[in-house]
């Protein structure tokens, strides 16, 4: 047998670990035979426990939420903020917006490329991703094909 | 013979849980899975005392499923831990990190019992609050006599805790036995074959002593 210490704070420790153990090791069964013991509800225990765990997830998904509705509004301000020379047609900028994906292969798999065509893209979604590609300083290379 | 040089191959890093995939495994705990989770996070929550610093076994569960999601700990569900028992492993080492804050943090404001009660008087005779001592930063006196001062009132803490436990089960000589097992680190496997006693024997005296030292430490800390 190991030494007693004379450390009060470690010996309690040791019984509640102990006890923990128990906790930890104990089957199902006996565990809802203690919790009848002591006359509590296990169905009270269930609906306590998980209620915590989801209001936790819950506030979790929350602060992900308003963390990334703030870097979408920093992202949105930041390109508003900028001034970029961008083609003055639709048209003008279609084209230039087709050169990029030509020319950009690693831009092809955030488009969806394999799945979706570009005709489906507004003008104004054209826009926006004209001028992300412009604030990440990606258009400076591009050209657009003569006709 | 020297052959070729053989490349390690570095393991596949394991998958963490999804948000999803951990709602679902909190939707089907059942009803000892939660009567489990519970009453371990009881028994974390007293054994680090004072360094929960008022918080209880809810806000360690809640803390606990957060730390899931927002790491460093995570849920490997392909590993073969089963969600419960991973939630366990964190509910333990959160529970040591906070009482490992208190231990780092003698003269934070969070631990302060009564200021009174941690309150010191310098050779001149004037009295310090630990609030006055906080404010600076480099270890000195004052800082030192308030971690001996927490110090001392951890194991005074302790040792009116265990006094009564022990008092408690005076006329109880089998738990009596088991308490001091468990006091010398038996396991319970050691402690049946020790006192030689069945399992069966085992759990129906540690689940008294379970009953009776959770009043008796939950007395102690509401004063």
């Amino acid at each position: 047998m190991p030494d007693k210490s004379p450390n009060e704070a470690d010996r309690l420790a040791r019984i509640i670990d102990g006890l923990g153990e128990q906790i930890r090791t104990a089957s199902d069964e006996e565990l809802l035979d203690a919790a009848r013991e002591e006359r509590r509800d296990v169905g009270e225990t269930s609906a306590r426990v998980k209620g915590i765990l989801k209001h936790a997830l819950r506030s979790h998904q929350q602060v992900q939420l308003i963390a990334a509705r703030e870097g979408y509004r920093r992202d949105t301000a930041a390109m508003a903020a900028r001034s970029f020379e961008l083609p003055e047609t639709n048209e003008e900028r279609r084209k230039l917006f087709m050169a990029a994906i030509t020319q950009l292969p690693q831009l092809q798999p955030a488009f969806t490329m394999q799945n979706r065509e570009f005709k489906d893209f507004s003008d104004d979604d054209i826009e926006v991703q004209l001028r992300k590609m412009a604030l990440l300083d990606l258009l400076s290379g591009v050209k657009v094909p003569e006709e | 013979m020297k052959g070729k040089p053989r490349l390690e191959r570095a393991a596949p890093q394991p998958r963490a849980a999804s948000p999803e995939e951990i709602l679902r495994a909190i939707v089907s705990l059942c009803d000892a899975d939660n009567e489990r989770l519970e009453q371990y996070a009881i028994n974390r929550i007293h054994r680090i005392g004072r360094a929960a610093a008022g918080r209880n076994h809810q806000e360690l569960l809640h803390e606990a499923l957060v730390s899931l999601l927002e790491g460093p700990r995570h849920w490997f569900p392909d590993n073969g831990v089963s969600f419960p028992v991973c939630l366990m492993g964190v509910l333990r080492s959160l529970s040591s990190a906070w009482a490992g804050h208190r231990k780092r943090n003698p003269g934070s404001p969070r631990y302060a019992g009564l200021e009174s009660e941690l309150s010191i008087r310098k050779d001149e005779g004037r009295l310090v609050s630990p609030f006055e001592v906080v404010r600076n930063e480099s270890f000195n006196y004052e800082e030192a006599a308030i971690e001996a001062e927490n110090e001392n009132a951890r194991q005074a803490d302790a040792k009116a805790i265990v006094d009564a436990i022990m008092a408690d089960f005076a006329d109880d000589e089998p738990a009596t036995l088991v308490l001091l097992c468990m006091d010398d680190e038996m396991d319970g496997p050691a402690i049946q074959s020790a006192l030689n006693i069945t399992e069966t024997q085992f759990r129906t005296i540690t689940r008294r002593i379970q009953r009776r030292t959770k009043k008796i430490m939950e007395a102690f800390y509401a004063r």
